[in-house]
């Protein structure tokens, strides 16, 4: 009996240990590795710069993340915990998003209405990309082809061709879209209206917008599981869940104060949030809707982008 | 080798072509920011009732408990999307509107709508007051947290426009306050 306990926590903790997340704390300048099994914070990576956006690879190597006062992005090995390279990208580089088969990551310039192109074997910026105002958001499609910037000042979401690296479409969004994510069959993107206090539903490939969410304010982000969206609300304290289906209200769960970066672990349990005044992380349960566990991090955290390593 | 040349070139006429364009477009008042945004939390002990500490904040429409606020105007007392202008010394004026009321709780939050980086140097400033029962429940705990970007929106800000010199102001208006209304408030007037 006590074996078969022993035996089920084990495989429960082995199970759930599979995954780490990689947050930005922008105010303290380093990056926190945190184990999501045990909620406790395995590593602090000294950053510089004033970190915000991270993206991790799918492959889990590196995290990849954006100092917009260093004008830099830092190239982090995930699994040792070591910085590895600097690429310097001049500008305000904000977000960031990594293509899926790791060849190619993508920054927001925040200043200027352009997307730098990095290879990331050479570590060396290759092209820019025309897009709308105050790029912020990034994410690409599952299948590589297309990257998507949520264009704040322009109120609308860039659609650009990764292979010709030009803006094919632009889709008039929400008031101030910052966050963008992309369903996993590639057919949806939502993008968090700062301005508007809502969420747009994008469909991909008619190019238009073909919903719009009420959440709470100043929404930063969107996180997609069990067939939900899931949206921080920086001035509301708050985590919007809407049903993606009938993109209807379901639910608002009280986290930190101004929670920004927000995602979902691979199996769709799990939904981490960033708390950047609080100081937290919080572990919501996708299912029950509820917080089950928070975790210290250093000052300001904000997670912005796709800040979750699977470790197996 | 001369492909290699003309394709660097090219880029880096793009690079400064957005750069130019990003100088005209990124000051848009009311919403564009730095990258980083600032916090200051102050808290103070007050030997009073919270009852009587949030009697003397909790009114939206009445700021004079803070030294440079010479006059408050505004609509819709506590509702949430209350608006007030509060005028200081000098004449400068500050548009907030109120976000978040908790009257049980003692807290509310409030965000500034408009106001000249010259008077104070922020830009999508939002602060939180809360009342609480001090530590050894004999008095009060006031706090006051505060969230905001730096008065200059683009990259490279000058001085008196930079991080430190917002989070310099907002951490001097709040210990100014604080102190102030604590005076007020344990001296009876």
């Amino acid at each position: 009996m006590r074996a078969l306990v022993l035996a089920a926590l084990a495989a429960s903790i082995a199970h759930a240990s599979a995954e780490e997340a990689f947050v930005t704390n922008q105010l303290s300048d380093d990056l926190m590795v945190v184990d999501l099994a045990t909620a406790r914070a395995v590593a602090t990576i000294p950053i510089g710069g004033k970190p915000a956006g991270v993206a991790v690879s799918a492959d889990g190597r590196f995290a990849y993340v954006t100092s917009p006062d260093a004008k830099a992005v830092t190239v982090v090995d995930a699994a040792t915990r070591k910085v590895s390279g600097r690429i310097e990208v001049g500008g305000g580089p904000l977000g960031i998003a990594v293509a899926p088969d790791g060849k190619t990551v993508y920054v927001a310039d925040w200043y200027a209405a352009a997307v730098r192109v990095i290879d990331a074997a050479t570590r060396s910026v290759t092209a820019s990309v025309a897009v709308g105002a105050s790029p912020s958001g990034l994410a690409v499609t599952p299948d590589g082809r297309w990257l998507l910037s949520a264009d704040r000042d322009d109120d609308s979401l860039s659609v650009v061709d990764t292979a010709t690296r030009e803006r094919k479409a632009s889709i008039k969004v929400g008031t101030r879209p910052f966050g963008v994510t992309i369903d996993a069959d590639g057919k949806r993107a939502y993008t968090a209206n700062v301005g508007s206090n809502d969420v747009s539903v994008i469909d991909l490939a008619a190019g238009s917008e073909i919903g719009r969410v009420p959440v709470g304010m100043r929404p930063y982000a969107v996180a997609l599981a069990q067939g939900r969206g899931f949206v921080t609300d920086q001035y509301g304290g708050t985590v919007s869940v809407f049903d993606l289906a009938t993109l209807k209200p379901v639910k608002r769960i009280t986290v930190g104060d101004y929670p920004e970066g927000i995602a979902a672990t691979a199996d769709g349990k799990r939904i981490i949030v960033a708390n950047w005044e609080s100081n937290t992380l919080h572990i919501i349960d996708a299912t029950e809707l509820k917080v089950i566990g928070e975790v210290k991090t250093g000052d300001g955290p904000r997670a912005f982008g796709a800040f979750l390593r699977r470790t197996e | 080798m001369r492909v290699t040349i003309g394709r660097r070139t090219a880029v880096a006429a793009a690079l400064a072509a957005v750069g130019a364009a990003a100088l005209t477009a990124a000051f848009t008042p009311a919403w564009a920011h730095g990258p980083t945004r600032q916090k200051v939390r102050e808290s103070i002990e007050i030997n009073a009732d919270p009852a009587k500490v949030w009697a003397a904040i909790g009114n939206f429409q009445d700021m004079s408990w803070l030294p440079p606020v010479t006059k408050t105007e505004g609509e819709k007392g506590n509702e949430i999307g209350a608006t007030r202008r509060l005028t200081l010394t000098g004449g400068a004026t500050v548009d907030e509107e109120l976000y978040k009321f908790d009257g049980a709780g003692m807290t509310y939050s409030y965000r500034i709508t408009a106001v000249d980086v010259k008077a104070l140097p922020v830009t999508n400033y939002s602060s939180t007051l809360t009342v609480a029962p001090s530590a050894d429940g004999k008095g009060s705990t006031l706090e006051w947290a505060g969230a905001f970007y730096r008065g200059f929106p683009n990259n490279d800000p000058p001085p008196e426009l930079s991080d430190e010199a917002a989070v310099k102001a907002v951490k001097g208006l709040y210990q100014a306050g604080l102190e102030s209304l604590k005076k007020k408030i344990e001296s009876g007037s």
